[in-house]
């Protein structure tokens, strides 16, 4: 399994368990977040504390759950991001776009 | 120093690639440009796999590394038709993330000292 969940006060967070989130594994990512969104969880914390790399196929996935929990007035959060995935952020001005958290510990 | 890599056109693969990669740049340049060094070559890798030799598995990416005392340079070869059409720096840098297809190669744009498409190759220049 390369994510698992767990209810964290109103919200779902998803727990990323790759240390590559890139083009050989974001099906599975994708489809794992989707769930959650279908069974009705639109508040989503995405865990990115063992992410160590993400490419621009991983970075795809998170713009098209940012795009979908929008879309039904959901949220999306981001915690624990280390520096590669934070970089990247940075580098594509997402990072003012999407909710950053330092630490995952801090979310409610 | 000039070293290679043959890969065959499998997303699996190019995990191999990222390896031996890092492996080459071990204690040879800071840990922020290696990153960024490891996102282009996959960037490109991944194009090369998925788009130049559209995942046919009897063909192959080559990948050459060459270090000097300046710069690292990065050949990706594959035997496809080569990219039509690299973006510029600014048109990289002025892309809506969030809306836009085809980060790959933008990012790739964006965050290497040089990129330039001769062929089915593609050198990448990254200055220490």
């Amino acid at each position: 399994m390369n994510t698992s969940a767990m209810v964290v006060g109103s919200a779902k967070k998803i727990i990323i368990h790759v240390e590559k989130f890139d083009v050989s594994n974001m099906k599975e990512i994708k489809k794992s977040i989707e769930g959650e969104i279908n069974r009705k969880h639109t508040n989503i914390i995405l865990d990115f504390s063992r992410v160590k790399f993400i490419d621009s196929s991983g970075l795809s996935v998170v713009i098209g759950t940012f795009k979908k929990l929008k879309s039904i007035r959901g949220q999306l959060r981001l915690c624990g991001l280390n520096p590669q995935p934070l970089q990247l952020l940075k580098v594509t001005q997402l990072h003012k776009i999407f909710t950053v958290v330092d630490s995952c510990n801090k979310l409610k | 120093m000039k070293n290679k890599i043959i890969i065959p056109s499998s997303i699996d693969e190019i995990n191999s690639v990222y390896n031996w990669l890092e492996l080459q740049l071990k204690e040879r340049v800071d840990m922020t440009l290696c990153q960024t060094i490891l996102l282009v070559a996959q960037e490109i890798t991944t194009n090369a796999v998925l788009h130049g030799n559209q995942l046919v598995p009897d063909k192959f990416v080559t990948i050459e590394f060459e270090i000097s005392s300046t710069s690292i340079l990065i050949k990706i070869t594959d035997e496809g038709n080569g990219i039509k059409e690299l973006p510029s720096k600014k048109e990289a840098e002025e892309l809506d993330y969030l809306a836009e297809n085809g980060r790959g190669l933008k990012l790739a744009v964006l965050m290497s000292d040089k990129i330039e498409v001769d062929g089915s190759s593609t050198k990448i220049l990254f200055k220490i």
